[in-house]
């Protein structure tokens, strides 16, 4: 831009205000760049900070503890210790369990499965048992379950169509005690949602 | 810019009058709103009349009128300007054309396919949330337009402030038109439902593309500093994260949903955008002016 006079008469000739890519606006330009590359990088961050929120459960009467997501719905009157729900999940809820049972001295943990089993059946249409083994876990040896059942809708007003759902148990023998960790979900949102059970797991004392 | 008194001697500028600039932008944005008022008020009973394949050909229509509303009255101003003598501005057409790809591309995969905000922020509290949307849709967005318009038109299209604006709405307006169009593919909504969104979407994303023109157009004139280019992307940002947030509480609040109530938010964002940079560039010129020691009339 420049400034002219012609007779009295000051005036901008702005035809040749130079196009400025100046050194500031080259610095400004790349500042962007580095701002966004960033912030996509902070938002990764936040989500996973988002994702991971835990609440703190104790229940010292059961001698367990451990954290949960801070989004799910809790329940603890039931035949189990804490029961939380995902309530945005669908088509049916994330459902992960944590229970414990009372069993003789000399109770493995495959007899535990078998109980388990046992019970189940009934009352899943189409419970069965995709995988039963050890695994090492911090504290010590754990039985892992891995099963499959049908979720089906039993209020006659709430139509829905049945829908598969997969599920894990892992099971710890201490003393006299076995304490079940369960994880349900529907068949596809199992994998998506596992890092929840990953994290309760890694957050449970007992 | 002329000086007050008239002299023959003195040379014409050869740019389109600033005062063009807004006018249009403005009755382009009050037709797109008619429109879409049209839509939501008739799309009831057309449903309820029109057979369903000439539904969807109206959902689409109604997905692509901010482009059609801006490109045909635009070129007819550019070339009325060239026929008169004066400069068009140049690859607006280009601009919104690649705006919109880098929506439906770049875009759509980095906030659909990578980030999902929508699978993990409406859930959690508002200050997550403003953050959330900040870092994700309003870097993203921001940045596709923001990218639009610095590596191409900028600076020498961005000569006057205006240039900014316009080139911003351009901006605005073709990646508007992307997300109504995936918007309307992805869920194929009601002719009513659909003309809220579609015109909170378009409202919005020309505000925001307004302010990353404004900012760029400042830069031009080369009088600003390193962080002047940054810090008005990093507020657009956060500004597009407020408004999400802030419009996802309006819509969905109490026992149902309002998506008028969205549109009033999305048409207040417009309008106290659009005031708010006129008055900074009005500051801006008179000041730039003071310092130049002109007293002469602004185009």
């Amino acid at each position: 831009m420049k400034r002219q006079t012609i007779g009295q008469t000051p005036f901008i000739i702005r035809e040749e205000m130079p196009a400025q890519v100046n050194l500031q606006n080259r610095w400004g330009s790349l500042l962007v760049i580095i701002m966004t590359v960033a912030g996509l990088l902070a938002a990764f961050l936040l989500r996973d900070t988002i994702l991971s929120a835990s609440i703190f459960f104790e229940n010292l009467e059961a001698g367990l503890a451990l954290r949960y997501p801070a989004s799910w719905i809790v329940e603890t009157e039931g035949d189990f210790v804490l029961r939380v729900t995902d309530p945005e999940s669908l088509p049916f809820k994330t459902t992960i369990t944590a229970s414990v049972r009372i069993i003789g001295l000399e109770t493995s943990a495959v007899s535990v499965v078998n109980r388990i089993t046992l019970e189940r059946s009934p009352s899943l249409p189409g419970y069965d048992v995709l995988e039963s083994r050890e695994i090492q876990t911090p504290y010590g040896i754990a039985e892992s379950v891995s099963f499959t059942y049908i979720a089906i809708e039993n209020n006659p007003l709430l139509q829905s169509i049945p829908v598969p759902m997969r599920g894990q148990d892992i099971i710890f023998i201490k003393e006299r005690q076995a304490i079940i960790l369960t994880y349900t979900a529907a068949r596809e949102n199992f994998d998506p949602d596992y890092f929840y059970f990953e994290n309760m797991l890694r957050s449970l004392v007992f | 810019m002329r000086p007050r008194s008239q002299s023959n001697a003195a040379p014409q500028s050869n740019e389109q009058p600033r005062t063009t600039v807004w006018r249009f932008s403005a009755l382009i944005l009050v037709a797109f709103l008619l429109v879409s008022v049209a839509a939501f008020v008739l799309g009831g009973r057309l449903e309820a009349i029109l057979p369903q394949w000439i539904m969807i050909i109206l959902r689409y229509a109604l997905a692509l009128s901010p482009g059609l509303i801006w490109y045909l009255p635009e070129k007819r101003l550019q070339d009325r300007a060239a026929a008169r003598g004066l400069e068009r501005h140049r690859a607006i057409t280009g601009i919104t054309f690649l705006s919109g790809v880098l929506a439906l591309g770049a875009g759509s995969l980095l906030l659909d396919e990578v980030l999902r905000p929508e699978d993990w922020l409406p859930s959690a509290g508002g200050l997550e949330r403003i953050q959330g949307y900040t870092l994700t849709t309003g870097i993203v967005e921001g940045f596709l337009k923001y990218a639009v318009m610095r590596y191409t038109a900028w600076p020498d299209q961005f000569r006057r402030r205006e240039d900014g604006i316009y080139y911003g709405i351009a901006a605005g307006i073709g990646y508007a038109v992307a997300l109504n169009i995936r918007y309307v593919l992805r869920l194929e909504p009601a002719l009513s439902a659909a003309s809220m969104r579609i015109a909170a979407t378009t409202l919005s994303q020309v505000a925001f593309g307004a302010m990353l023109g404004f900012f760029l157009a400042e830069a031009a004139r080369g009088q600003r500093r390193f962080y002047w280019l940054p810090g008005g992307f990093g507020l657009t940002a956060f500004i597009t994260g407020i408004y999400i947030a802030f419009r996802a509480g309006v819509v969905v609040s109490g026992l149902g949903t309002s998506p008028i109530m969205g549109l009033a938010v999305s048409t207040g964002l417009a309008i106290v955008t659009f005031l708010v940079l006129a008055f900074f560039i009005n500051v801006l010129d008179v000041r730039e002016q003071g310092r130049l020691g002109i007293q002469g009339e602004r185009l």
